[in-house]
């Protein structure tokens, strides 16, 4: 994907320590990975770390951008990368303090009430529960795919991008997580 | 079972295809293999539509909007990312000011006590007191001033310097000072504070040497 000039200067500048072309070049991006990273991790403060770490990350590494996928793609890569690490961290937490707990496995946890955002405690709130705890409960690459395919709305090209794959397998593993999704929703909807 | 183009196909490999008719990915071929199999499958229609609804619910998920507070913590954050560069160079140039004042140091002392010349050594850093031989200070006064005062940057010391700031980060130590054995062999001292309990203080002497790029603790 071409990179405008205008964003090719940003970046520029911003490799350069200027801090207000580096905001202009997030700008048009951060929402939706402030979303990803929201659907990923399921509440508002992991989500907003994770957010934060990615684009430190990305204000340090920003001279090693290639310029062979768009910047936004770049970002929610990143994005998605920064959360599966801090995934793996709690996971790793939880693993530690169930097992000092006498535990011997892992639970699955359910989506209480305050992981939904207003608007969805609101409206539809119980479908809207009801799909998050089944996306809780499908592997955490079959969660991703339909957060960036089904949620996010990005082709099946840029989620290639994003994920580092060819279309082929993005379509594969889609596929086969919404097959996954449906077997859940429809188990526990009995 | 569905027929098409000589191949036959039943629910579970229509439901293979499925999910990729809700967002329409699917070949032509197979897509009209699944459209003509819903003509006569109801069960199959009704897994279709829990497919769509699905997404549907999925869909709705999309917007969660970024909480303002996180501009002005983002730009606190990556405005504090500046300071550690501006740290470096304090280091070095305090370094460097540290060879001048004793150069000058050593110099009024000299002239005020006109003592013997003092062999040539290659000490370097904090006791960097002869960096010449008084014969070669006798020949050429103004010239050695002039040295003194503008002491050369070394590169590679730097590189030494900055790798231990960074061995060391978060931690408090000193630069009691170097010397240069050879062209390419850097000896370094420092001296590391860890503390003890609650105010006990212990220094530990530690010698570092630093050749072709790479720092390496010595005994």
């Amino acid at each position: 994907m071409a990179i405008s000039a205008y964003e090719q200067g940003l970046i520029k500048q911003a490799v350069l320590g200027d801090e207000a072309s580096f905001e202009a070049l997030i700008f048009s991006c951060k929402g939706k990975a402030y979303s990803i990273a929201f659907r990923y991790l399921g509440n508002k403060e992991d989500a907003l770390d994770a957010l934060q770490e990615s684009f430190i990350k990305i204000y340090r590494h920003l001279g090693k951008f290639n310029f062979e996928s768009s910047f936004d793609t770049w970002v929610y890569r990143i994005v998605v990368n920064t959360c599966n690490d801090m995934l793996k961290k709690s996971k790793k937490r939880l693993e530690t303090f169930e097992f000092s707990n006498g535990k011997d496995q892992f639970t699955q946890k359910e989506i209480p009430d305050s992981d939904l955002l207003p608007e969805e405690r609101l409206i539809h709130k119980e479908e809207s529960a009801h799909i998050l705890n089944c996306l809780e409960k499908i592997p955490i690459e079959q969660k991703e795919i339909l957060i960036l395919r089904d949620i996010q709305g990005f082709s099946y090209e840029e989620i290639g991008g994003i994920l580092k794959c060819n279309t082929g397998t993005v379509k594969s593993r889609i596929s086969r997580a919404r097959q996954r999704l449906r077997e859940v929703y429809v188990m526990e909807q009995k | 079972m569905v027929q098409l183009k000589g191949k036959k196909m039943n629910c579970s490999e229509i439901r293979e295809l499925m999910p990729l008719m809700v967002d329409d990915m699917l070949e032509q071929e197979q897509k009209e293999m699944v459209e003509n199999h819903l003509l006569t499958c109801d069960a199959c229609k009704q897994e279709l539509e829990s497919h769509l609804l699905i997404a549907g619910l999925l869909k709705e998920l999309a917007d969660v909007p970024l909480p303002e507070e996180f501009e002005a913590t983002l730009r606190k954050k990556l405005q504090s990312l500046k300071p550690p560069a501006k740290k470096r160079n304090w280091i070095r140039y305090s370094t460097l000011a540290a060879i001048f004042l004793v150069g000058i140091f050593s110099i009024a002392l000299y002239n005020d006590t006109n003592t013997a010349p003092v062999p040539p050594t290659e000490e370097f850093g904090m006791a960097a007191t002869t960096m010449m031989t008084a014969d070669q200070e006798a020949e050429n006064p103004t010239q050695r001033m002039l040295k003194m005062a503008e002491p050369e940057v070394d590169e590679e010391l730097n590189q030494y310097l900055e790798l231990l700031e960074e061995m060391y980060k978060g931690k408090t130590y000193q630069v009691i000072g170097w010397t240069k054995e050879s062209p390419q062999i850097y000896r370094i001292n420092i001296e590391v504070e860890t503390i003890m309990g609650t105010e006990a203080i212990s220094k530990e002497a530690i010698t570092y040497k630093g050749q072709d790029g790479v720092l390496c603790r010595t005994e």
